[in-house]
């Protein structure tokens, strides 16, 4: 495996995290406390596993610019300035949010995570649009 | 050096997101058990609190004082929650020598109080102050002049999380503490 690889790996682990997100969603509208947990630890699991790759990566190659100049461009900027905002922003509430809920504050826990939960769906699946758009296109 | 800063600068950010969007109501204290009457005749105790959000205040309806500026806000409250099934008004009067359940039933209905959403309690006074005082930790002396003008939040498991200033004129804060209780239990 090569730091070519990278850009397909990160963008799988985005993929995966977004869905077991949704996934572990799911089963706390059920009321399946032990499945969200498993769900949503997975999901952190993997955006960390994420982070920790997308970082070596562009540690390794520096940033890559978007190659095409028509109106690709400008949907490319869109989907990609709000992702890395708030994907930085994301580190501390989604910690917060765990913590809490192991720490059994689940009030303080859902008050969190009802609009961590959107905006890190977003994230990962803006993720996984912007390395199509990047690398597919 | 620019990195660190921008470093710190996110996390900054962050943290100050998360610590506004945690922000929970606290526990002050359980409603203890208490049987009184409602307006209609049936009995309403603590486990009629439970299940529900409930906005609740001291009054009688012969105060010519700070019960109709009271009153008026439970109204406004009561109007503007009207498609909320999960919101429910107690007023207890700290007069039930003259609040009888027929004066209570009038006031109900000069409130145009139609449904079970609003219930006007009457009891022994001294189970009132009981309640007042004990359950709630409000000052019920010099009664009827004497009661609380402070409207107590109690959340579905019957646990006191706010107080707010029933004279207000301005109903943001309740209404902030209210929808919040609302979407923690809903």
């Amino acid at each position: 495996m090569t730091v070519a690889d990278l850009p397909a790996l990160n963008a799988t682990l985005n993929l995966t995290s977004g869905v077991l997100l949704i996934l572990g969603y799911r089963q706390i509208r059920r009321s399946n406390h032990p499945a969200h947990k498993k769900f949503m630890v997975a999901a952190s699991i993997v955006s960390g596993l994420f982070l920790i790759s997308y970082l070596i990566y562009h540690r390794a190659v520096g940033s890559v610019p978007y190659p095409h100049y028509d109106w690709t461009r400008t949907l490319y900027f869109i989907i990609l300035v709000p992702h890395i905002i708030l994907a930085a922003l994301m580190v501390v509430p989604i910690v917060t949010g765990l913590t809490f809920a192991f720490k059994d504050k689940f009030r303080q826990h859902r008050a969190l995570m009802r609009w961590v939960f959107p905006v890190w769906v977003f994230v990962s699946l803006s993720g996984l649009v912007v390395y199509l758009m990047l690398y597919q296109l | 050096m620019k990195k660190l800063l921008l470093l710190i600068l996110i996390f900054s950010i962050s943290f100050t997101i998360t610590s506004c969007a945690t922000r929970v109501l606290p526990d002050l204290g359980d409603v203890p058990r208490f049987m009184f009457t409602e307006h209609n005749g049936g009995v309403f105790g603590v486990q009629h609190l439970r299940g529900k959000i409930s906005v609740v205040d001291f009054i009688f309806t012969n105060c010519p004082g700070i019960c109709p500026t009271m009153t008026a806000n439970m109204k406004e409250l009561y109007e503007a929650y009207a498609d909320s099934i999960h919101l429910q008004f107690v007023s207890i009067s700290v007069d039930p020598d003259r609040d009888s359940l027929f004066v209570l039933q009038k006031y109900a209905l000069a409130q145009r109080v139609y449904d079970d959403r609003w219930k006007f309690l009457r009891a022994p006074i001294e189970e009132v102050v009981k309640l007042s005082e004990d359950g709630f930790k409000l000052a019920a002396d010099d009664l009827p002049g004497g009661h609380s003008n402070k409207f107590a939040l109690v959340d579905e498991d019957g646990q006191i999380r706010a107080y707010h200033d029933g004279t207000s004129n301005d109903l943001k804060p309740i209404r902030a503490d209210i929808d919040m209780l609302l979407r923690e239990a809903y």
